[in-house]
């Protein structure tokens, strides 16, 4: 069940590369959030009742429903555009992050052959989703597709966590931080600034520093 | 001595939340530069104990190469301290952001200091991440154009690197057999 999980993941994160709006990406998250809750739910057996908790509130409440509502009341209350403006066409951008998994799969599975502990699929997947993220914020011209670059990278981190969540519970409750400094501090608050300031959360209005 | 780090800032934190006078705010940022020079001394002749509560007491030591960036740090700490003053006398800005400026600069500085002190990585981590947060706000002080755009990309482009940062440190605990509740 798991292994479907995770795969599921990664088509999720496919499927963001060809869309072209932010609904689809507001969407993505929301799924992913509601994957990770359930591998949580299947996978996580050894920690303890208040890691448990914390896992739970990290997935389904904040990824699954508050991270994603928070971008579609920012979407909204600027008014922006549904497009997301790439830079890279997209059907190039999906070829590139299909040799990512391809690349990150058969990178784990190498791994996993010669060091103990590692199970492939998830450290594969989280491996791909991370280094797909970075690509997805570079090749994207809008500030809110590159927040969505963010938050997808810091699933493919929290992916990664997991699977070492039954030995080391403390680096997941380290990651639910990040997740917290990420959504209180970099969504609400500059985003709204920058719309209003610069007219538009295009990456050209954000030129007027020079070295 | 090193209780005195982290007593210092919230005491003085709270206290520029309630008392907003300017003379405050410039007393506050003196007197912490002054415990932080203090607490760097102290340590350096090692006199006095660490102080910490138990559970706290392995997680942070100074030894002598974080000494000598401690002792660096408060050095331009207590100039920069010394200069705020100086520069609130000359351009006059509202209390609030003046009481943020303050606030933003203790907690930045004590982070710094407490990354540095720190001997376990999720708490190195932790600090980190807060010195992030703290000269955020301080970036944006100037509450222009150029600000904005500052304060956006230092935030995206650290965010990102303590992000990549986590997966080594996620890496490493893997490479190392132990738990992860040892020290690396």
């Amino acid at each position: 069940m798991t292994d479907v999980l995770i795969i599921l993941l990664g088509i999720s994160l496919l499927y963001v590369f060809a869309s072209s709006r932010i609904e689809a990406y507001i969407r993505t998250l929301s799924v992913q959030g509601g994957l990770l809750f359930a591998l949580v739910l299947f996978d996580v057996h050894s920690v303890s009742a208040s890691n448990l908790i914390l896992l739970i509130f990290e997935t389904l409440i904040m990824k699954a429903i508050l991270i994603p509502a928070l971008v579609y009341w920012i979407v909204r209350r600027n008014d922006m555009q549904h497009e997301v403006e790439p830079s890279l066409p997209q059907f190039y951008s999906t070829l590139i992050a299909t040799g990512i998994f391809l690349f990150g799969y058969l990178a784990a599975f190498k791994i996993s052959a010669t060091i103990e502990g590692i199970r492939p699929l998830y450290f594969g997947g989280s491996i791909s989703i991370i280094i797909a993220s970075l690509l997805l914020i570079v090749s994207r011209t809008r500030i809110i597709s590159h927040i969505f670059g963010y938050l997808l990278l810091e699933n493919g981190i929290f992916l990664l966590s997991l699977s070492i969540a039954n030995e080391m519970p403390a680096l997941v409750n380290i990651g639910v931080l990040l997740d917290l400094f990420t959504g209180v501090f970099i969504l609400a608050l500059f985003l709204n600034k920058i719309q209003a300031m610069f007219d538009g959360d295009h990456i050209d209005s954000l030129t007027q520093l020079k070295d | 001595m090193l209780s005195l780090l982290f007593i210092a800032p919230l005491a003085l934190s709270l206290c520029v939340w309630i008392f907003r006078t300017r003379t405050f705010f410039n007393a506050a940022l003196l007197i912490h530069a002054g415990v932080m020079l203090s607490v760097s001394v102290s340590l350096y002749l090692q006199i006095g104990s660490a102080g910490l509560p138990g559970w706290a007491s392995p997680y942070f030591h100074a030894d002598s190469l974080s000494l000598f960036f401690l002792g660096l740090m408060t050095l331009v700490y207590a100039a920069s301290a010394i200069y705020s003053v100086h520069y609130f006398q000359h351009s006059r800005f509202d209390f609030k952001r003046e009481g943020i400026y303050t606030v933003s600069l203790i907690l930045f500085t004590t982070a710094m200091a407490a990354a540095i002190l720190s001997t376990h990585l999720a708490f190195f981590w932790v600090f980190l991440e807060l010195t992030t947060l703290s000269s955020a706000a301080l970036i944006y002080h100037d509450r222009t154009k150029s600000a904005l755009e500052a304060t956006w990309k230092y935030i995206f482009i650290c965010s990102i690197g303590i992000t990549l940062a986590f997966v080594g440190i996620v890496l490493l605990s893997l490479g190392k057999s132990a738990p992860f509740s040892s020290a690396i």
